[in-house]
């Protein structure tokens, strides 16, 4: 009986400092604390986008709230993690932001597979949502309408994709491309597909779609496959670097020669680190070019006060959405969801992290005009190659 | 041919490593009866031990393999005690063991990502050898090493096991604990010898894995489909374990290479359940059991 009290008690005093910890998080404003959610991956593994994220949005918004925050009230930050089931763990925690914490805005996910079912959560419930990391159709429902409550910083993947083909016909000289393809990806499929009809009709041809799962870590009967097809080139549009790092490595093992052609998500330094020489030559398409120097500044400062992290793409674009979102409250002179979605709608020109003058399509939500450079993997580093604006 | 050749190399060498880690999950399984599930995240444990050992303490492969050995052992013992033992003690249903078992295997692997962050690292390249041509067919010669391991460490376990009195001990605790434990055998000595083999094997596999691939939080979950191989091979039997790998690992690659790595996974399950259906122990395992 004593030891089942002890256990109580003890249960009873994590409950309870976990709930003194939220309320002493209320900050000194003189307005009541408005909270901002973000959703990502902070377990599992994409951790390795949601961990920078979270900590820059946390430097970020402590900066804001000593300058006023929002208006004069002071922003909370409630972090969802998705990591280990991101299917079931998007839901429940964007119904827990919605319900529980009534944030006044989303900002991530960081991947469509978490995007698409919040989607229609966020609709429901009429919080805007400014996901920084998914590149499929995530904005358009199945009927072909807009998401009235979700938006993007990123790319999508129909433009993505169509750049890529035509780099790697026009440029690279490849007519036959073998395609390794995560099954049940959102983004993957998505890219793959868009990369595919655009090859194609350039007259290219796709041998062979190399499907995997997302969890496997052995691609050496996909790489046997691909040697015995002779292709020209492996287009890899993966989720994380994980997965292009282990396929290079394990077909530099097997003595395979492959020049490979990579999407957005795949780009971070640590692929350098992990496969640099098996991915040399190789081409990737990115929207943020971490190496830009204007970036130098904040990623030092970042790693200096953050020991053992990077900021990388995703932490930037976190940033991006945070500062549409400071855009549109200013914007609607309200923390009103509706009033805040309302003021997204005539984004146009606004000045982000990684893009000075950001506007969005009212039609799809997505982003006009951005603009997306090419990289080549040289002596295991990154190399510009080109950039292509969209008139 | 060549192609048929070199997948089923591959697939030779894909399954000696769920081999190596089947046998971990029957040894366990074989005295306790409960499917070990916080493997994977000592098998992460471990590769995180090789890895800092090389890279901050600049150590070569065969001690930095020794320290990953030593943090599976030490990790093992240290769920053995902490989420298994306690349970045992009040004679809790063995489902409640392995549900421990999945609550120590998700601490593990967030403690990890909180602690090392969720980067991917890898091993130094100078330690991933290359590949050795036979004719016109390759294979790695850190896959050709595991599949001699592998083997070797299963010659010692079953000499171990049949031929020594520790052995003979945790093979009567595995046939009858009760009995064993009125016959004068330490139940609690004899569990732990189990826990630092299996410890052993893990850090080893561990080592092998950060080499072999890269080291990050989630590596543990390819134990699921060594769990699927020792299914197969029987669980609980040792030489099943082993033959279960085999076939799942040359199975895998026949189906990736020839129909299409997008039904790969519903081969491996499928083959599960067909197993199953038709021999409820697997291939070589036995109704009343062990080792």
């Amino acid at each position: 009986m004593k030891k089942r009290l002890l256990v109580l008690a003890l249960i009873l005093a994590m409950v309870l400092s976990a709930a003194a910890a939220c309320a002493n998080n209320g900050g000194s404003g003189s307005k009541a604390p408005v909270k901002v959610g973000l959703s990502t991956s902070i377990t599992g593994a994409g951790a390795f986008i949601g961990v920078p994220a979270k900590l820059a949005l946390e430097d970020y918004v402590a900066e804001l709230n000593k300058n006023g925050g929002l208006l004069g009230h002071p922003v909370e930050l409630v972090f969802a993690d998705y990591g280990g089931d991101v299917a079931v763990e998007a839901v429940t925690t964007c119904n827990r932001m919605i319900e529980q914490d009534k944030v006044i805005s989303i900002l991530g996910p960081h991947g469509s597979a978490a995007t698409i079912p919040m989607a229609n959560l966020v609709d429901a419930a009429k919080i805007p949502m400014i996901t920084s990391g998914s590149n499929s159709k995530c904005t358009i429902d199945e009927n072909g309408n807009v998401h009235p409550y979700v938006y993007r910083v990123c790319y999508i993947d129909p433009y993505l994709g169509d750049v890529l083909a035509n780099y790697a016909y026009n440029e690279m000289g490849c007519r036959e491309v073998a395609i390794l393809e995560t099954i049940g990806e959102p983004y993957c499929m998505g890219l793959a597909n868009n990369f595919e009809s655009s090859f194609t009709a350039l007259g290219g041809k796709i041998l062979s779609r190399l499907g995997h799962q997302n969890t496997d870590v052995d691609f050496r009967a996909q790489i046997t496959e691909a040697q015995s097809l002779n292709v020209d080139a492996i287009f890899m549009p993966c989720v994380t670097y994980l997965i292009p790092s282990l396929f290079a490595n394990q077909a530099k093992e097997m003595g395979a020669d492959f020049q490979y052609i990579m999407g957005d998500a795949v780009y971070n330094e640590e692929l350098m680190t992990v496969a640099g020489p098996a991915c040399e030559g190789s081409v990737i398409a990115v929207g943020v070019c971490e190496d830009d120097p204007s970036y130098a500044e904040f990623r030092k400062t970042f790693s200096e006060k953050h020991p053992g992290e990077t900021a990388n793409m995703y932490t930037m674009y976190t940033l991006d959405a945070m500062k549409l979102l400071e855009w549109a409250v200013n914007k609607a002179q309200s923390v009103e969801p509706q009033k805040i979605k309302e003021a997204l709608e005539t984004a146009a020109n606004v000045e982000l992290f990684t893009d000075k003058n950001f506007s969005i399509d009212p039609e799809t939500h997505d982003p006009l005009k951005k603009t997306v450079t090419i990289m080549e993997i040289t002596d295991s580093k990154y190399e510009i190659l080109t950039s292509f604006k969209p008139e | 041919m060549v192609k048929l050749l070199q997948q089923i190399i591959t697939g030779i060498s894909i399954g000696g490593i769920y081999a190596l880690l089947a046998v971990g999950y029957a040894l366990i399984f074989s005295i306790f009866q409960f499917t070990n599930f916080a493997f994977g995240g000592i098998l992460m444990g471990s590769a995180f031990a090789g890895y800092f050992a090389t890279t901050t303490l600049g150590m070569d492969a065969i001690p930095a393999t020794f320290v990953a050995v030593c943090a599976g052992v030490i990790l093992s013992i240290l769920v053995e005690l902490t989420a298994y033992r306690p349970l045992r003690k009040r004679s809790s249903s063995r489902l409640f063991l392995m549900i421990s078992a999945m609550g120590v295997n998700i601490l593990l692997v967030n403690l990890a990502t909180v602690t090392f962050g969720g980067n991917i690292r890898s091993l130094p390249a100078d330690m991933r050898m290359d590949a050795i041509k036979l004719g016109s067919v390759q294979m790695g010669v850190l896959d050709l090493i595991a599949l001699i391991g592998s083997a070797v460490i299963l010659i010692a376990l079953w000499g171990y096991l049949y031929k020594s009195r520790q052995g003979i001990a945790i093979r009567a605790v595995a046939n009858d604990t009760n009995t064993a434990r009125l016959m004068g055998i330490n139940v609690n000595k004899v569990s732990l010898t189990v826990f630092v083999i299996s410890g052993i094997l893990t850090g080893m596999a561990g080592m092998f894995f950060g080499l072999k691939y890269t080291v990050y939080p989630t590596m543990g979950i390819i134990s699921n489909k060594a769990f699927i191989a020792s299914v197969i091979g029987g669980l609980g039997s040792l030489p099943g374990a082993v033959l279960g790998g085999l076939i799942l690992g040359v199975l895998e690659t026949l189906i990736a290479g020839f129909v299409s790595s997008v039904y790969r996974d519903l081969f491996s399950f499928g083959i599960m359940i067909i197993v199953l259906m038709f021999m409820p122990n697997g291939l070589l395992g036995k109704s009343n059991d062990k080792l």
